[in-house]
């Protein structure tokens, strides 16, 4: 029977590893968004 | 009392004596992320010492242990350093590198199983797999809070393996691309990063890490106060000091510390080698973790990228771009990568730390 340390270890690994690049999606996201909005500020 | 009886030294001291001299022979000879290894390698001695006065309820070495380290306070403050060292400039002009700093945080999480099928309870588990974060603070600060009683070996491992990024990676990089990859040239049209881009910049990731894991706060946010520091234009003497003085002193004392923590009794076990051997898998795991989404990610893209920097993902700022560039200007002289390995290497470095608080919201 499997652990509950790797039981927990896996659950850490689904939840975990997915979150971190959801969290860097809304990095990118911010980071494009500034930059955009500083060269439409150029732009102008 | 019989000072003689002072040389009956019990063998594993000797050995930690042993030790300490090979962590300040790497230190010195080789190199080796000098300003830890050294303290670390002198504070294991005078931890050894039989009797020493260095330890124990008024021992300097423990009061500075107490002070900084049983409390993540150390860990912390160097992250208000390192923030004003870095330039997340090449990260600002190429955002999709956000996503190879991520990736490269593979060796963490599979670690972290792979520790706890070899029998480590899950709080052990974690510290060791956080050593993939390849960041020293980070892993010192997660295993201070979970598994204190290993921070000596995890210490070692994590900056050790820092420090042999150019041996570690260079093969795994090799094994994982062809030449024809390994030669995808990198457009470094360069584009200016306005001012209030930059200052803006750290503000919005102290709070977006926050809101997503808020025990990021205490590292992401030292992290981010260090470059709002930096880059506010207005604080250059908080900057300097920052980058320097705090982070010597600090750097110093905190070496110095966890060298107190390694006494025999608590280092030469089976554990240990098995630390050290995972800190291994663990940045092999996170090298391999850049490299093959750099590969998956090219098959959806026009216009390719390099797959050698998925490598310079890890946080192990600035060794990692600097072996990815090196790399490219093998395979082809005329292949500059630093600008884009750069940006995944300071990525890396918020990634670490959002993984490992992000494993640490999981589990607390």
């Amino acid at each position: 029977m499997m652990s509950e340390a790797v039981s927990k270890s896996i659950m850490i690994f689904l939840e975990g590893y997915p979150t971190t690049f959801l969290a860097t999606i809304a990095f990118f996201i911010m980071i494009k968004l500034l930059m955009k909005s500083a060269s439409r500020k150029n732009d102008e | 009392m019989n000072l003689l009886s002072n040389f009956l030294i019990p063998v594993g001291n000797l050995i930690m004596f042993a030790i300490g001299g090979v962590l300040i022979f790497l230190a010195i000879k080789k190199q080796y992320e000098p300003m830890l290894l050294l303290p670390i390698g002198f504070g294991a001695i005078l931890t050894n010492i039989p009797g020493s006065s260095a330890i124990g309820e008024h021992g300097v070495l423990t009061i500075l242990y107490e002070a900084g380290i049983a409390n993540e306070l150390f860990p912390a403050l160097i992250f208000i350093g390192i923030g004003a060292m870095i330039d997340f400039g090449p990260l600002l002009q190429k955002p999709v590198m956000f996503f190879y700093g991520a990736a490269a945080q593979l060796g963490i999480f599979l670690t972290i199983i792979v520790a706890a099928l070899l029998g480590f309870d899950i709080r052990e588990a974690i510290s060791i797999g956080i050593i993939g974060t390849a960041d020293g603070p980070t892993s010192i600060y997660v295993a201070s809070r979970l598994a204190i009683h290993m921070l000596g070996p995890i210490s070692v491992a994590a900056y050790s393996y820092m420090a042999l990024v150019p041996v570690v990676q260079p093969p795994i990089i090799k094994l994982l691309t062809t030449k024809e990859e390994r030669r995808i040239r990198m457009d470094n049209r360069t584009e200016k990063v306005p001012k209030h881009v930059r200052i803006l910049f750290p503000i919005l990731v102290t709070l977006l890490a926050g809101i997503i894991a808020p025990v990021s706060v205490a590292l992401i946010g030292m992290l981010m106060f260090g470059n709002l520091i930096r880059e506010s234009g207005v604080l250059n003497k908080l900057s300097n000091a920052a980058q320097n003085e705090l982070s010597n002193i600090i750097t110093l004392f905190l070496g110095i510390a966890i060298g107190s923590t390694m006494t025999a009794s608590a280092f030469l076990n089976q554990s240990t080698l098995l630390i050290l051997l995972m800190g291994l898998v663990a940045f092999i795991l996170d090298t391999m973790g850049g490299i093959l989404f750099a590969k998956t990610f090219n098959l959806f893209r026009k216009q390719k990228i390099n797959p050698m920097i998925g490598a310079a993902g890890i946080s192990a700022f600035p060794m990692s771009a600097r072996v990815v560039h090196r790399m490219g200007l093998e395979e082809d002289p005329n292949n500059f990568l630093i600008m884009y390995a750069t940006g995944a290497n300071v990525a890396g470095q918020i990634g670490s730390v959002l993984a490992g608080s992000i494993v640490l919201a999981l589990f607390l």
